[in-house]
């Protein structure tokens, strides 16, 4: 991979500090294979290690969960532990003495790798567009994207996050929202109708209403209700007979709540996805908002779920479900956005490189179709 | 050898428990305390050999047999105590609370030869 090197310096310098390290080395995921190994104590047997990583390598798959996750504690003696730097991941045999140091150094890494690759992914996108884009549509497309939460903000409450927002034509209807209140935080994801121009319009107005009708105390099914209430409100110079004229959206309305790790949502119309110890449930969510003149909180969907660590979510727009695959013939769907949450979120890789690989190995070549967003997070 | 496990667990509040016969590599006893849904330790042990996982994992660091080993998963923690040299103790937490000073005490006490007495 392109920043193998990298990994590997920053690798040196974490040994290189910490010589309680005893023994280190990377697991290449694509393949689950040991691709180095490095031994800095003639007290650790080489052949153990390897047999034991490999053992490990097997259990996490077994019990379908990331290699990541796993802490192996010796006691008083030391401990194994993982970390994961793109697609591969680093094991490390330490001393039990500078536990939390060692992890706190290697957190940081982490976070400083990732935002390098997806600044530089995001550089070489923007780089593209511009050099073809309307120099307008550019400049609105700034205006956009600054209301537009980052993703650190999402990192302060869950333990990963990332973001694909790609619209289909430099700007568009798609897009991310969040309040904090406290130990929660209020989070949504939209798809406005129309593209470019008319998608982005309607959605400055929708992530304005959503500030204000947030409270930090409604529940989020209240909340939502109002926000499509007042949207309704939006109906100069569009026939009164027709209710889906003006500004449309789907939207789905979340409420985490660290505190007692429980995720409330509301949707009308955007689904979720849910991996939970190796079982993925795709939610798919009511969308009867814009066929009613009077609205009830009947018309969204609303539910609690109780959360365990590990947990990964995806809420998402219908754009990345009814894209077209690489021979502009099969949509993805929902079960095949499911496989990929599935995948990414089982070998430890869930995060914005490797699901925008997966898509963009779908779609080849073929058109973007509609405008895409997602927001993965982790808890 | 249900019972008393259950008696042990009345102390240290685990979701499960396997006695393994590490001699004869074969569960020994079995407790389990909530039924959650999830059996941890069946899928743990599903996916290793014991005991030659152990004795490479030990082989690492532990040279002591009466040392201990502490599985750190998303869901909790999976703890391996050698109760003596012929029976390992698998305990399942739900929580990433787990205090072992304590767990041990406890277990230092257990015997799986009481039943017998």
């Amino acid at each position: 991979m392109s920043n193998l090197n990298q990994i590997h310096q920053l690798i040196n310098g974490l040994v290189s500090y910490f010589t309680s390290i005893k023994a280190y080395g990377l697991i290449d995921i694509s393949n689950y294979s040991i691709s180095s190994l490095e031994l800095r104590s003639a007290t650790i047997d080489e052949a153990s290690l390897k047999a034991t990583i490999e053992d490990i390598i097997s259990l996490c798959k077994g019990m379908k969960m990331p290699l990541e996750e796993l802490m192996i504690d010796y006691g008083r003696t030391g401990f194994l532990n993982f970390k994961l730097y793109g697609n591969h991941l680093m094991f490390y045999l330490s001393d039990e003495g500078n536990f939390g140091q060692i992890n706190y150094f290697v957190k940081n890494i982490k976070i400083e790798v990732d935002d390098t690759e997806l600044l530089k992914e995001v550089q070489e996108e923007e780089k593209e567009e511009g050099e073809t884009a309307d120099p307008k549509l550019l400049a609105a497309r700034n205006i956009q994207q600054s209301i537009l939460p980052s993703p650190d903000q999402f990192d302060k409450y869950f333990k990963k996050s990332f973001i694909y927002f790609k619209p289909k034509e430099v700007i568009g209807g798609d897009f991310y929202w969040m309040k904090e209140a406290g130990d929660s935080v209020y989070f949504a994801v939209s798809d406005c109708t129309g593209h470019s121009v008319e998608g982005a319009m309607a959605s400055m107005t929708v992530s304005s209403i959503l500030t204000q009708v947030v409270d930090g105390k409604s529940k989020v099914n209240l909340s939502l209700k109002e926000a499509h209430e007042r949207l309704r409100g939006f109906k100069n110079g569009v026939n009164e007979k027709n209710i889906s004229g003006g500004i449309g959206a789907e939207i789905i309305l979340c409420c985490y709540d660290k505190k007692k790790n429980e995720l409330e949502y509301a949707s009308s119309g955007i689904p979720l996805i849910h991996f939970s110890k190796g079982t993925l449930n795709v939610i798919k969510t009511k969308s009867k908002s814009k066929f009613r003149k009077e609205l009830s909180l009947d018309d969204f969907s609303y539910e609690k779920l109780k959360l365990a660590k590990g947990d990964k979510l995806c809420f998402f727009s219908d754009g990345l479900v009814d894209q077209f695959d690489k021979n502009n013939k099969k949509k993805l769907g929902l079960n095949g956005l499911g496989k990929i949450v599935e995948s990414i979120g089982m070998n430890g890789s869930f995060n914005h490189k490797n699901f925008k690989s997966s898509i963009d190995d779908w779609r080849g070549t073929t058109a973007q179709t509609d405008d895409t967003v997602l927001l993965g997070v982790e808890i | 050898m249900e019972n008393e496990l259950k008696k042990l667990n009345a102390t240290i509040k685990a979701d499960e428990l396997i006695l393994m016969d590490v001699l004869q590599n074969k569960i020994a006893g079995r407790y389990t305390a909530k039924d959650s849904g999830e059996k941890h330790l069946d899928l743990f042990m599903k996916n290793v050999k014991l005991p030659s996982f152990l004795t490479n994992i030990k082989s690492l660091w532990i040279k002591n047999a009466e040392a201990n080993l502490d599985f750190k998963f998303p869901w909790g923690y999976v703890y391996i105590k050698h109760i003596n040299a012929e029976h390992l103790l698998l305990l399942s937490f739900p929580t990433s609370r787990i205090c072992t000073s304590k767990i041990n005490a406890y277990l230092n006490l257990f015997s799986p030869e009481n039943e017998n007495q």
